[in-house]
């Protein structure tokens, strides 16, 4: 694992929204990354608050478009749900479970404070039987579109400074320190957890 | 003859053998027999694509254990030689392999006892890896962390339950009796690397990173062996963040480490709490959790909190010690004690008691600013802190200031002048005439009694607080100004005495020294309602106690065992006092009053229901609150509610409107179901189980459980779970199974199974 070869994950609630610009990002700037959701179901905004649409993992981001844009195409294009659906859309085929995984990564990065104790909750109860070391990042996101622009971007320049260390591991806190000095905005988290 | 392929070429070949591992992990014994070689290689991207190489084989899942085995075999030499290599990747990748080798090896050497050859090699491996704990590299020792602990799993005894035995979980177990190899004395060692994994709790500096990676790898250790729970458990509940060092300056680095260990305890106890790894620590580790989640935001704070709060409490009496020594002697007086004479323009107790110069700051402190509780806390410290001697000096000053204001007013009175605005002309004086010149020091400041209580008979010398100026004779005014004068009739004493000053202490005594409290008004429904509201509150926050503080624990006369007999509350615990409520609520409220005053009965009906309305709301608001924590409140407060009416009030309607029972519990479903999961499957069970009665309307309540794509395993199963025990609502369950199998095209794949065993004919048709 050095530079251009460490394997990149990016976590949020539902697959759609953070992880998803982060996974864009780390995508175009040519990093080999993955994302997923922690949550037990991926929840869209629906036409009030109390009527969420609630899709399982795995639905295609092309059908949860296609059904957007028949149940109310105006309402869904003025919250940018359909902009954030076509964005996804371009970059893997459905919203993916962290649970159901079965990779190993080097960095995950976590958009919430909630999910980052989820993956390492998760990584306690897996066992750790796979002995590979990783590095879990929260970098704490607001959910909307703006600020998963503002921490999607974030994250690319924190994976850059990871990528360029010349002992990831050693380094990372005075990384993570220099980072959090540019971007107070965005709280960190950091563990070194198993596979 | 070809020219030798360069690095990129040899590594992009390489990557072509992966690819095609991937494609199908059946590849693998062939490619990493083939790619051995490049272990050995000076070259160092081919020994990191090597290293790396041989992680994935044994990470992968497409391979079975015993190819695992032998390959472990096959490796372990150029694993040997790759645990010599200065590259901190080569290494790193190499300790994660050997993590995986170490048990595998170990299962072949323990099934065959003549494999001397690779014992040797695996104790070789074994040292090697060991000899890279120290290093600098984060990485390096964290992975050697992770081989230590895996160290611990393989040399410690496994479970002996074959059911509960992993074909994969290699252990001492494993070893026969009598092994040539194989020593069980390799526990102990066991039991040294597990120390020396846990010592880093211990050290003085601390690193973020290596302590998480140290938590998160103890705890598959938790799992495995369980009985090394205890050790590793208590050893972290030990580790006090606060008292560790970070760093040694302030920086953002030290505030980020901080940070990330806190929140790393936090998780990794929350899931041991989770799992119930050691049952008997759960109490202690909740209140870490609690005591993490209240931690300081940083080292610098903590230290700062720790400096103020756990100076050792010897040397805080050491100091208070040493400062009455330095007063005994010369007493320093850093008060304003040259005003004896009275304060003069408008006249307050502050202007009267001060001691203080005017233009110390502490002057212009506002003390009603505190709340009560803390000004009596700071009076009653400075009481006890303060000595005798400067105390009675100050005493002395006080005493002089207000006789001289005595004095002053009296002359004023009798030359016409008008005192009343001051807030101490006030007709309870009770003047002394008993003079004690001899003592300096007022017997009212040496003998203070307390007041009487309240309802019991006081007299005006029980209160007042008489006391002699041994200068002038004059009496001290006494301390209850403020109390309401027409409570205290022996102490009235008109104006014309007073302006004579001739009242005597016996004088007063001689009058009818009776107390009488007037009745209070009655209390209007509303101040009654919010008196009610507030003693409901304090009784449901005393669940939150830990029973062991309060003072009776033990309930005694819990004789009767007879399950129908047995009294409610048997022992202390956290939620007996909810029981009472409970009790209060349903026997109580409702009952009393009712059998015993016939008149008034519907005016008493209806404040009684108010009462109990407020109660049951009360207690609705803190169940459904934490449902998942608080269900057995749920049950216990409904069970109470339906024994209440359809037991002790044989009541006969039972619909929602008519029922208190029914419709609470309507409501605390229907608040509740909104917010079940999944993983909330056993609780909602249990509390459907619970419930002392159903009926369809509460039945109607899971159709929306159900249909919800995310939930409906829960709500299906509740029904399931209610048609084969409750028979009463078999019925009704069914009726909506077979609803929501009509009229719900994705749900009729989970409602089949259960129409076909209760009713098929829905299904045939």
């Amino acid at each position: 694992m050095t530079g251009n070869n460490i394997k990149f994950c990016t976590v949020c609630a539902s697959n759609q929204n953070r992880s998803m610009e982060a996974h864009k990002r780390l995508k175009e700037a040519g990093f080999d990354v993955n994302s997923y959701g922690t949550g037990s179901a991926v929840r869209l905004p629906g036409p009030s608050i109390d009527k969420p649409n609630v899709y399982s993992f795995g639905t295609p981001y092309e059908k949860i478009f296609a059904e957007l844009t028949s149940q109310d195409t105006r309402l869904y294009q003025q919250n940018g749900l359909l902009k954030m659906l076509d964005r996804n859309r371009r970059i893997k085929v459905a919203p993916e479970r962290w649970y159901e995984h079965k990779l190993v990564f080097d960095v995950v990065f976590t958009c919430e404070e909630r999910c980052f104790d989820a993956v390492c909750d998760d990584l306690m109860n897996r066992g750790a039987n796979l002995n590979r070391l990783v590095h879990v990042i929260n970098v704490d996101i607001k959910d909307n579109y703006e600020e998963a622009l503002v921490g999607g971007q974030g994250i690319l320049e924190l994976a850059n400074m990871l990528a360029s260390a010349n002992d990831l591991d050693t380094d990372i806190i005075d990384i993570l320190a220099k980072w959090q000095q540019d971007h107070p905005k965005l709280p960190l988290m950091h563990a070194i957890s198993f596979f | 003859m070809s020219a030798p392929l360069s690095i990129e070429e040899q590594i992009e070949q390489l990557n072509k053998a992966r690819d095609l591992v991937q494609a199908d992990p059946a590849h693998y014994p062939q490619i990493v027999h083939g790619i051995l070689p490049f272990a050995t290689r000076p070259e160092v991207q081919l020994r990191r694509w090597c290293s790396g190489f041989l992680c994935d084989a044994f990470m992968s899942s497409g391979i079975d254990q015993s190819t695992k085995k032998s390959l472990a075999v096959t490796c372990l030499s150029s694993l040997l030689n790759l645990l010599g290599d200065t590259d901190t990747w080569v290494l790193r990748n190499t300790i994660t392999c050997s993590s995986f080798v170490y048990p595998l090896i170990f299962a072949v050497v323990a099934s065959d006892g003549s494999q001397v050859e690779i014992w040797n090699n695996l104790l070789q491996l074994k040292s090697k890896v060991l000899s890279h704990w120290e290093s600098s590299h984060t990485g390096i020792r964290a992975s050697c962390n992770k081989f230590a602990s895996r160290l611990v799993a393989v040399q410690s005894h496994g479970s002996k339950d074959p059911r509960v035995a992993q074909p994969s979980d290699i252990s001492l177990s494993n070893v026969p009796q009598g092994h040539p190899l194989i020593s069980l004395s390799l526990e102990a060692e066991a039991q040294a690397y597990l120390d020396r994994i846990l010592f880093i709790f211990s050290e003085e500096k601390v690193s973020s990173s290596l302590i998480t990676a140290i938590v998160y790898s103890l705890s598959s250790l938790l799992r495995t062996r369980p009985t090394t729970a205890t050790k590793i458990i208590n050893t972290i509940l030990n580790f006090d963040l606060t008292k560790k060092m970070i760093s040694s300056s302030d920086t953002m680095e030290t505030k980020l480490e901080y940070r990330f260990i806190a929140k790393c305890l936090k998780i990794f106890f929350a899931n041991v709490l989770k799992n119930n790894f050691s049952p008997k620590l759960n109490p202690r580790i909740q209140k870490h959790i609690q005591y993490l989640s209240n931690l300081p935001r940083s080292i610098n704070e903590a230290k700062k909190r720790s400096a103020n709060s756990e100076e050792p409490e010897n040397l805080k009496r050491q100091k208070v010690d040493e400062q009455r020594q330095t007063l005994t002697p010369t007493p320093a007086l850093p008060f304003n004690m040259t005003t004896d004479v009275a304060p003069t323009g408008p006249i307050s107790y502050a202007s009267l008691y001060t001691l203080i110069n005017s233009s110390d700051g502490l002057a212009s402190f506002d003390a009603k600013i505190l709340p009560h509780n803390i000004a009596i806390n700071i009076a009653l410290a400075g009481l006890a802190a303060a000595n005798d001697d400067t105390f009675n000096q100050c005493m002395g000053v006080v005493r002089k200031r207000y006789s001289n204001l005595r004095n002053r007013e009296n002359s004023n009175r009798i030359g016409g002048g008008n005192d009343n605005e001051s807030l101490l002309s006030t007709p309870y004086t009770a003047q002394n005439s008993i003079s004690k010149s001899s003592n300096p020091i007022p017997d009212s400041f040496n003998n203070y009694k307390p007041a009487p209580q309240i309802g019991s008979p006081m007299t005006a010398t029980g209160r007042a607080y008489e006391a002699v100026d041994s200068s002038n004779s004059t009496a001290l005014k006494a301390d209850f100004v403020n109390e309401p004068r027409a409570e205290y009739i022996g102490a009235v004493v008109d104006s014309e005495e007073e302006a004579g000053n001739k009242v005597s202490l016996r004088n007063v005594e001689n009058a009818t020294p009776i107390f009488s409290l007037s009745a209070p008004e009655k209390l209007s429904n509303p101040v009654k309602i919010s008196a009610f509201d507030s003693i409901i509150d304090r009784i449901i926050s005393y669940s939150t106690l830990d029973p062991s503080e309060e003072s009776s624990v033990s309930i005694v006369g819990a004789s009767d065992q007879t399950p129908l007999n047995k009294a409610v509350i048997e022992e202390w615990t956290k939620n007996s006092w909810l029981s009472f409520l409970n009790r209060a609520l349903t026997r109580g409220i409702i009952l009393g009053p009712n059998e015993t005053m016939n008149s008034d009965t519907s005016a008493i009906n209806t404040s009684n229901s108010v009462f109990a309305d407020r109660i049951r709301e009360k207690l609705f608001a803190y169940c459904t609150d934490s449902f998942r924590e608080r269900l057995d409140v749920i049950t216990g407060w409904l069970n109470e509610e339906w024994y209440s009416e359809f037991v002790l009030q044989q009541k006969s309607d039972k619909t929602v409107e008519n029922s208190h029972y029914f419709k609470w519990a309507t409501k605390v479903l229907d608040n509740i179901i909104p917010f079940v999961d999944n993983n909330d499957w056993k609780v909602f069970i249990r509390l459907l189980s619970d419930l002392p009665e159903l009926n369809a309307a509460l039945i109607s309540r899971l159709k929306s459980l159900c249909i919800d794509p995310d939930r409906s395993q829960t709500g299906i199963r509740a029904l399931k779970f209610l048609i084969m025990l409750r028979p009463p609502v078999k019925e009704s369950c069914l009726e909506i199974v077979e609803d929501i199998y009509k009229s719900h095209e994705d749900m009729k794949a989970s409602t089949e199974p259960l129409l076909k065993r209760y009713r098929p004919s829905v299904v045939n048709n």
